[in-house]
Formats: C-alpha cells, sequence, structure tokens
C-alpha cells in the first residue's frame, strides 16, 4: 500500500512538472508565457566562490536573471529584486541572479550601493550570458521544476510589487521538494 | 565614449580602434499593441546624398579575435550594442548602441521599422546629427 502511495505521488510530480504552464497563474505585464524549451547550461561560481547548477535545482522554479553594472535598467530594477528575493526567501523558489562579464570589484562595489544582500552568480567572460540568448540587459527568464524555459520576461520589473510575487508564490506552489 | 571603456576595463588597444567609430546612442520603445520589427540593414545614414557606413554587429568578433581581446570585454561591448533584428513585443523597449564609421559632417538618420507583411511600416527621420570631435565636445551644425 506504502508503494503504491508513493508511486502515485511520483506520477502526480511528474504530471505537474509537465502541465506547469496550463495551471499556471496569469502573469503580470511584461511576463510573457513563451513556447516552452529546455533551459539552457548555467553552471556558475558566485562571488563567494560557491558552485551553483540550474540542473540541481530541479523540482523548484527558478528565476534566471543577467544583469550589468553599466546597465541603466538593471540599475533601477535590482533594489526590486533584492526586495522580492528577502519577501519570498521561505518558499521553493531558486534564484540565479547572473552578473555578465564584470569582476569582483564592479559586482561588489554596484551591489554594496543598491541591493547589499544578493549573491550574485559571476559569469565573468559573458559565455553563459551568451547561451541564454536574452533580448538585451536586463533580462530574466522563469525555469519550470522541469528545467523548462516557460516565461521570458520584457525588460526590468517591479518585483517588488504585489502583483509580481503573487504570480512569483503561486508558481513556487507547483514546486515539488526533491528527496 | 572612452570614458566608458575605459571604466569597464577594455584593453587599451581596444579603445584605440574604437576611437575611429562614431556611436550613435538608440533607444527604441515599441508603444504599439502588436509587434514592431527592427531590422538595422534598414536603417540608412547619410551625409549630403552621401550614404554613411554602418558597423554590422559581425564585423566585431573576428577584429576582437585578431587582437585578443579578452571575452569579457567583448561581450561587454556586444551588450551595448543594440541588436541587429529584434521584434519587439508591444510595449517592449531596448536600448543601444548603432556604431558608424566616423565623421565630421552633420548627417540624417532615415529608420524604417516593419509591422508585418501587408502594412506600411513606419518611417522615422533623424536630421542634424554630428558625432562628438576627437576631444568630445559637440560641435554646432
Amino acid at each position: 500500500m506504502v508503494l503504491c502511495a508513493l508511486l502515485t505521488g511520483m506520477l502526480i510530480s511528474g504530471s505537474t512538472w509537465a502541465d506547469a504552464s496550463l495551471s499556471a497563474p496569469p502573469a503580470p505585464r511584461g511576463i510573457l508565457s513563451i513556447a516552452a524549451y529546455p533551459a539552457p547550461p548555467l553552471v556558475l561560481n558566485d562571488i563567494d566562490g560557491n558552485r551553483f547548477s540550474l540542473v540541481k535545482q530541479k523540482g523548484r522554479w527558478v528565476f534566471v536573471h543577467f544583469w550589468a553594472s553599466w546597465c541603466g535598467p538593471c540599475r533601477r530594477e535590482m533594489p526590486a529584486i533584492q526586495q522580492m528575493v528577502e519577501k519570498l526567501k521561505t518558499l521553493p523558489l531558486a534564484f540565479a541572479i547572473v552578473n555578465t562579464a564584470e569582476n569582483e570589484d564592479a559586482v561588489f562595489t554596484f551591489l554594496g550601493l543598491l541591493a547589499p544582500d544578493i549573491v550574485p552568480l559571476m559569469d565573468l567572460d559573458g559565455m553563459v550570458t551568451e547561451a541564454w540568448k536574452p533580448r538585451g540587459l536586463p533580462s530574466t527568464y522563469l525555469v519550470d521544476p522541469a528545467g523548462v524555459v516557460r516565461y521570458q520576461v520584457l525588460g526590468g520589473r517591479p518585483w517588488d510589487e504585489d502583483e509580481y510575487l503573487r504570480f512569483l508564490t503561486a508558481l513556487s506552489a507547483q514546486s515539488v521538494q526533491q528527496n | 565614449m572612452a570614458a566608458f571603456f575605459e571604466a569597464r576595463g577594455f584593453p587599451k588597444v581596444m579603445i584605440e580602434e574604437l576611437s575611429a567609430y562614431c556611436f550613435f546612442t538608440a533607444s527604441v520603445k515599441n508603444k504599439r499593441n502588436d509587434v514592431l520589427q527592427l531590422d538595422l540593414s534598414n536603417w540608412v545614414f547619410t551625409s549630403q546624398g552621401q550614404r554613411l557606413q554602418r558597423i554590422p554587429r559581425s564585423q566585431w568578433p573576428p577584429l576582437w579575435k585578431e587582437m585578443d581581446i579578452p571575452l569579457a570585454s567583448q561581450s561587454t561591448f556586444r551588450w551595448m550594442l543594440l541588436p541587429e533584428r529584434l521584434d519587439f513585443y508591444a510595449h517592449e523597449k531596448e536600448g543601444g548602441n548603432v556604431v558608424l564609421k566616423k565623421t565630421m559632417a552633420v548627417f540624417s538618420l532615415r529608420a524604417r521599422f516593419g509591422l508585418g507583411e501587408n502594412t506600411e511600416p513606419v518611417m522615422v527621420t533623424v536630421d542634424n546629427l554630428q558625432c562628438a570631435d576627437a576631444a568630445g565636445a559637440i560641435k554646432s551644425p
């Protein structure tokens, strides 16, 4: 009986991942539901030297964001991202906030002023960013628990506003904890 | 622009190479409720009836490779350019630089944005443009 229950649970989980877009909440302005595709590779060290691998995030939604300190819209958006991360930190939602092609000094100085609690991933040579082919900087993607890109976000967004927080919270409810 | 490049840590040889060009910074916002097509091959820069040479995005990677420019600098430079082609979603905004061979003459831009088949494109004309001189001063036309 226990084995049957476990198998049933796994089948339901698989169904949740596969149908993530079908049961998705309506997206706020600027968040586009797109033709899904497997997420490109994303393996980077964060600014503290800790390794992040997108593949290891399977089971939960991932907020993947590309930015640079010289980009005006990135500067305006980053405080909202920090607020959002802080408010949603207890949810099963992962964050990959990727700096494109800058060194630690530039990143540290920038974030120290605008979003000191963000721990960025360092794409030092810009090649990971290149693989994702963002439309511009900043760019955000939402990757589902099966590692499939489901949403593309146009430009900077007010991530700390209720509409966006509700949307991300609803997505995170679809996450499945890995054993 | 040299100050911007220097602040990004671009190598001196890269900055020297880029000093031969003029950077036209454009911000494009699609205020329509449907797609707006950008294709820089449909942007024409002219001065006194002569077409000015625009440097396409594809020209830079072989040059940077030949000059052994670090990948990070190549990446940053690439991201500061306006895309060669982009279909803007409704209300989408993107910006970046368009690169021209430097000229001291006053020039104009005639930019064509597509709206899809069987629809008249949007034409935008901007006159009295001028590249900054080597000292960075903008002279009146």
